[in-house]
């Protein structure tokens, strides 16, 4: 079992990133690693409530399963003028601080 | 040490594909094992019916270098069928189609990890 950080760095639109990342998240559960998904740079749009999910339900769901946590990071928000009132809830906001000692304190990071 | 490697990038676009195969072989010439994960486009690295004119060795030379040095190179399935190429029809000898689950256990057996 590791720790593994998926980290999301590209928004939700353009490319495949980010429901493929998520399905990618959701298959870390067949040996029980303990993962979590950061959200940072422009990934921070995945974390707006109301984004086309359609293609990604069925990964959530099951990294919902997992209890996966899904943080977004505070300074990306910010530099991008988005406001925490504008996150889907389920996203918890981090500093890059956390960030790092998330990174640090995990034995794997997977960038996508 | 067992080096796991994710590339999500296929070639002739990026130079991903050439910088995960150069840190392999140069692994498995050291000794270390290696097992690469190919992702999304990645798949595409491993077609044997690569021709880029202007090359004399195609990307997927190298990786079949990879699998002769004794690294292990496996597709994701879904992304292998999602780009239509026809269960690996076309892919080097002794790549493999496997799923999520078998990146799971690679990253279990990896001691350093890392995405391209």
């Amino acid at each position: 079992m590791k720790k593994i950080i998926i980290t999301f760095s590209k928004p939700p639109h353009g490319t495949s990133y980010y429901s493929e990342g998520l399905r990618l998240a959701s298959g870390m559960g067949f040996d029980d690693h303990d993962t979590m998904l950061v959200f940072l740079g422009d990934g921070v749009f995945c974390a707006l409530k109301n984004i086309d999910n359609k293609a990604s339900e069925p990964f959530l769901e099951t990294i919902a399963e997992f209890k996966y946590p899904f943080f977004v990071e505070k300074e990306s928000l910010e530099k991008r003028e988005i406001p925490e009132t504008d996150l889907d809830p389920k996203f918890q906001v981090v500093s890059r601080e956390n960030v790092s000692k998330f990174i640090k304190n995990s034995n794997i990071h997977i960038g996508v | 040490m067992n080096l796991g490697i994710l590339l999500t990038e296929g070639p002739f676009q990026t130079s991903k594909s050439q910088t995960v195969s150069e840190i392999a072989k140069a692994s498995l010439r050291k000794g270390h094992k290696v097992e690469i994960f190919l992702f999304l486009d990645g798949v595409y690295n491993v077609l044997s019916t690569q021709e880029m004119p202007t090359l004399s060795r195609q990307p997927v030379d190298d990786f079949k270098d990879i699998i002769d040095l004794g690294g292990k190179v496996i597709a994701c399935g879904v992304c292998v069928a999602a780009r239509g190429l026809e269960k690996g029809k076309n892919f080097i000898e002794n790549a493999k189609i496997l799923g999520l689950p078998q990146l799971s256990e690679m990253i279990d057996r990896s001691d350093r990890f890392i995405s391209f």
